[in-house]
């Protein structure tokens, strides 16, 4: 058993996509400058890259597979990705990547109507073995146009699944995960933890796709945290430890199609929820999560399930705006008082 | 051509022409759902180009699909089955006609999405280069197509990564009721072909023969490695855009008004000695027999059941 | 045999078609594949082809007339030959294809479905008919599932819902609030607690309506039993009373005024339970202010004996001797009706042995007592007959606990026991 290694998260993904290649030659990785420097005579002679993506996670791989695995695409999204659904449907196992989900406008046609419906439309004869990673997030003065969180918009389409890991260990495994799977799956990485660390331990292994973990045990609330929001979470869970209310963490981990039974389950237990989504608030994960569970869990819920979103605004360029904008522990706590609110005169 | 690829071509001709001729009428008795799109009148470029296809090449389709369907020799009956949205269909009753396909037979689908295929067959062209085939991606697309922003992102790709892609387009004269020459900025889609350092031919899309060699030489190119080639083949459908389009915007001056592929190619076929009359009469019949095959199939095929609703959804 | 001629359907949307012109008359001779008819939709029009070879024998639908969407528009046939056999055929056709056929079918209502009125529906138990008890999903359930009825339950939750916490304290401790049915003091000067109690009842029976729920709301009450012996008190009157004839004392001295006396003086001893709980503030008084719930024709009322402790037997006997009078002719004052810091409420007169008295906020305590009790019991090794009298003592169980209200009573019991004490 080898050690564990304390890694980032981009690190994580990018050991993860090496890995994949080098299992199985079928894998491509395409996108806009996933290697970058094509036919660049310095940098072809050098084996380097220009960029290795925008932010470096597929660095070194077009050395290592050639560039005929590692595909830089024009700044065309929606050849980018409807190619690679292509490829998928014709037997290669494509990483492609869109950058930044902002740019969903130029490219969901492919995802939308093409893989997302070719199997069922054609009677289960298609597969699209597809892992199409994707950026969203605020926190890193992008502005409105590089910064939403539109993983929810993919997981409205049947037949798309959609994974947002939280942290390094779950990005690596969720992605050999998606890997392995068969399905288009959509990869959405907040571009905000990708230097968080954390530890990765070597060699393959998964996270299972549709399965939510378990962060932090608790009795008395549980919140669902998606992507970053999970560490939202549990820095409210600290705060309400010191006043003995006891939080249970859930990263939900994919959230199409997302874990019923471990959220359900939990709230069975705490009869308490809040879901935390950096979503803007209308139709997206964290509405839906409360959506089901107010159905499913009715009979287990002591109070008003709660979500925390961000604002129905676009996401704003001024740090002091974009920190407003993004949901916080302090907006978690004022929301979860009242849930908790019968436990102050037991629990102070 | 060879007299084999002529018996070939005339066969499937009159196969898709009786396809669409029956589709039509059954479509009027209203035992068929939703939206039908017939390619009677196109006859010429599916069968000129597909008769240089097997079934390890790839074809992305249109909406206006059976005809490439039909020359990709998918079955008539399971392809009518289908259309009618019943169980034995190539999609299980849940594409429909815009949706029929069989990825067994290289058939990537008709696709209702007007440009959906440029991307995919570009895809399907980096699998056959990544996994070494010797075979190449045909994307069938329109005028209308043609218009839209990804072909030229396809385009574009493509040729800077040579790949072995052919690029067909059918221009019928008409995008849904717009005309193409309003629509394009270029007389031919063909001359756009420079823009991306490929060449582009232009092609009489009713003579079967000038739409086989053009095709033969662009199917060549990209297996050689030497990239894709755009083909405008000039045609003209015989019906609507849809069934029930009452056709207000067609004029007997279009281009190709009145012409008949079939008929054409008959004739020169008959020339070149590449048909005999009793080879025509045997392979309109074998045609017509097939159709009625199929329609008896489709109707004796049963509803698909309920439970297949949720099916197929994932793999 | 005969074919139909159908409207066509010209695309999804076309739900019916006119019949433009037809171009043969009934009659004609006509070819398999021949046009027979024009038709149109609202932008669309097509000629339409005969089905078959024969001659046209019906036009069912006129030019200019519309019919929806394959309906039969004429029939084609033999020369002679019936035409409603087509009609049949055709019918048995069509349901061959369920998908069409149920899409040409009218939408029907079911003629026989439920008109479900259910605006007015609630689930038993989950608020009375004018007051809305906010209770979580959880809770409702626990609550049906050990049948306790919710709207004796306090809730601690956000917007004061009812919780699991609030199910878990009752099923261990018990009701906080008594059922709202019990006999009861008046409580003057609480506030109520929604605008719409006592909605439709006069203005006593409204302010007793609000005070009664007040007392509900704003309370846990428990009430704890006991009796004592009384045949020393009925002898310690009648001495009383002996002496006040003879020394021509113009004075009532019931067991009341007696009972009243004994409870003033152990709430001297016990000034716990001589105590008001308002606004958040717990008052303990050395003063006894005492009131004694009246019973009227229209209602009940608690005239308030000012500074019990102050006053002799006689003068107690007195005074609400007076008060009583004052309240039974309408003519207490707010003053009098105010400002008690317990209560006394007798039942006896009723033949009520035992009852559960509401608190008459914002006291901590409220005595009820219950009519005389006959018993044996063994004195000095004889079977003997005595009397009791039953105590119903409900508390604030906020301020207090079982235990101190038990000592209360103890201390209550030991003056009736022990009537001499009275005076000392």
């Amino acid at each position: 058993m080898s050690e564990n290694r304390n890694m980032t998260f981009m690190g994580a993904i990018n050991e993860a996509i090496d890995m994949s290649m080098e299992a199985d030659d079928n894998v491509i990785v395409i996108g806009t400058d996933v290697s970058g420097g094509a036919e660049i005579e310095h940098l072809e002679e050098e084996k380097e890259d220009s960029f290795g993506g925008v932010f470096g996670v597929t660095q070194g791989l077009a050395a290592k597979y050639t560039r005929n695995r590692v595909i830089d695409t024009p700044i065309a999204e929606h050849v980018t990705i409807s190619s690679a659904v292509g490829a998928a449907a014709t037997g290669l196992r494509p990483i492609a990547e869109t950058m930044f989900n902002d740019f969903v406008g130029f490219m969901l046609d492919p995802v939308l109507n093409q893989g997302a419906k070719m199997r069922y439309m054609f009677g289960g004869k298609a597969k699209i073995p597809m892992t199409m990673r994707t950026i969203h997030g605020a926190g890193a003065g992008a502005a409105a146009q590089h910064s939403q969180t539109l993983y929810g918009m993919f997981a409205a389409i049947p037949g798309v699944k959609v994974v947002v890991p939280s942290n390094p260990n779950d990005a690596k495994g969720l992605f050999l995960a998606a890997m392995a799977d068969d399905n288009l799956v959509v990869f959405s990485e907040d571009k905000t933890l990708y230097g968080t660390k954390g530890e990765v331990p070597e060699g393959h292994y998964t996270v299972e796709l549709g399965k939510a973990g378990i962060a932090r045990e608790g009795e008395d609330l549980t919140i669902v945290g998606i992507g970053k929001m999970v560490q939202v979470a549990q820095e409210v869970a600290e705060q309400l430890e010191t006043s003995n209310v006891s939080v249970e963490v859930i990263d939900l981990r994919t959230v199409s199609p997302w874990d019923e039974e471990t959220v359900l389950e939990s709230v069975k237990k705490t009869g308490r929820l809040v879901v935390v989504d950096e979503a803007n608030p209308h139709n997206n994960t964290a509405t839906d999560v409360a959506s089901v569970i107010g159905d499913i869990g009715f009979d287990y819920l002591d109070g008003p399930i709660k979500t925390v979103c961000a604002p129905d605004t676009p996401v704003p360029f001024s740090a002091n705006l974009e920190q407003a904008y993004i949901p916080h522990a302090d907006k978690v706590m004022d929301v979860a008082s009242e849930l908790i609110e019968d436990l102050k005169s037991v629990k102070s | 051509m060879e007299k084999q690829d002529a018996l070939w071509i005339y066969e499937k001709m009159n196969e898709i022409r009786q396809f669409e001729d029956e589709v039509h009428h059954i479509f009027s008795k209203g035992s068929i759902p939703g939206f039908v799109h017939l390619y009677a009148g196109e006859e010429a470029v599916a069968t000129g180009v597909m008769s240089q296809l097997d079934d390890d090449d790839y074809i992305t389709s249109t909406h206006r699909g059976h005809g490439h369907a039909i020359a990709k020799e998918c079955d008539l009956r399971y392809m009518m089955a289908e259309i009618m949205g019943k169980k034995d269909g190539l999609g299980k009753g849940k594409g429909g006609s815009m949706h029929v396909a069989d990825i067994d037979k290289g058939m990537l689908g008709a696709n209702g999405i007007v440009g959906g295929g440029f991307g995919l067959a570009t895809g399907a062209a980096i699998s056959i280069r990544n996994l070494g085939k010797e075979n190449v991606a045909v994307c069938f697309f329109g005028d209308g197509g043609a218009n839209e922003g990804i072909f030229h992102e396809a385009l574009n790709f493509a040729s800077i990564l040579d790949l072995p892609v052919v690029f067909i387009c059918e221009n019928n004269q008409y995008a849904e009721g717009t005309a193409h020459r309003y629509a394009s900025a270029t007389e031919t889609i063909a001359e756009r072909a420079s823009a991306y350092s490929m060449p582009g031919e232009f092609v009489d899309g009713i003579d079967v023969e000038d739409v086989f060699d053009k095709t033969k030489a662009a199917i060549e190119r990209a297996k050689n490695g030497e990239g894709p080639t755009l083909i405008e083949c000039s045609t003209y459908r015989n019906y609507g855009h849809f069934e029930g389009d009452e056709q207000k915007y067609k004029s007997s001056d279009d281009v190709n008004a009145g012409r008949d592929c079939i008929e054409e190619f008959k004739k020169k076929a008959m020339e070149n000695e590449w048909l005999t009359e009793e080879d025509a009469q045997r392979l309109e019949t074998d045609a017509k027999q097939k159709v009625e095959a199929a329609v008896e199939f489709a109707e004796n095929s049963p509803e698909p059941d309920i439970d297949s609703l949720y099916e197929d959804v994932f793999a | 045999m005969a074919e139909n001629i159908v409207m066509p359907k010209l695309g999804m949307t076309m739900k019916e078609g006119t019949v433009e012109e037809w171009h043969k008359s009934v009659g004609d001779t006509v070819e398999a594949g021949e046009t027979v008819a024009t038709i149109s939709s609202e932008k669309l029009s097509q000629d339409v082809e005969s089905p078959g070879a024969g001659e046209l024998l019906e036009i069912k639908v006129d030019a200019g007339d519309s019919i929806e969407v394959k309906g039969i528009m004429g029939v084609i046939g033999e020369a002679g030959e019936s035409t409603v056999e087509a009609g049949s055929a055709e019918d048995e056709g069509e349901a061959e294809t369920p998908e069409t056929a149920g899409k040409d079918e009218p939408a029907e209502t079911p003629a026989e479905a439920p008109q479900t009125q259910n605006a007015d529906k609630r689930p038993a138990g989950s608020a009375q008919a004018d007051v809305r008890i906010f209770i979580s999903p959880l809770a409702r359930r626990m609550a049906a599932e050990h049948d306790l009825p919710i709207e004796q339950i306090e809730g601690t939750g956000g917007n004061g819902r009812i919780t699991r916490l609030d199910i878990n304290r009752v099923l261990a401790g018990g009701l906080d609030k008594a059922a709202a049915a019990g006999e009861t003091a008046e409580a003057a000067g609480t506030t109520p607690q929604a605008a719409d109690v006592g909605e439709g009842l006069n203005p006593m029976r409204k302010t007793i309506a609000r005070n009664m729920r007040a007392s509900l709301d704003n309370t846990a009450q428990l009430t704890l039993h006991r009796k004592a012996e009384i045949d020393q008190l009925i002898d310690f009157q009648k001495k009383l009373r002996t002496e006040a004839e003879q020394s021509s004392i113009d004075v009532k001295l019931s067991l009341t005024v007696l009972i009243a006396k004994a409870t003033v003086l152990a709430l001297q001893d016990y000034k716990k339970m001589n105590s008001r709980y308002e606004n958040g503030e717990l008052t303990e008084y050395d003063a006894v202010h005492l009131g004694i719930a009246t019973a009227l024709d229209e209602g009940l009322v608690v005239p308030v004996v000012k500074h019990a402790e102050q006053k002799s037997i006689g003068a107690l006997a007195e005074e609400i001797r007076d008060l009583s009078a004052q309240a039974r002719h309408g003519e207490a004052s707010q003053e009098t009706l105010s400002g008690s810091t317990f209560s006394i409420s007798n039942m006896g007169g009723s033949g009520v042995e035992y009852f559960t008295p509401i608190l008459n906020t914002a006291e901590s305590g409220i005595l009820g007592v219950g009519a005389f009790q006959k018993e044996l019991a063994m004195v000095n090794d004889e079977v003997t007959e005595i009397t009791k009298i039953p105590f119903s003592l409900t508390f604030d169980h906020q301020i207090l606990d079982g235990a101190a209200a038990g000592e209360f009573l103890t201390i209550l019991v030991r003056y009736i026991e022990n009537p001499y004490l009275l005076v000392l």
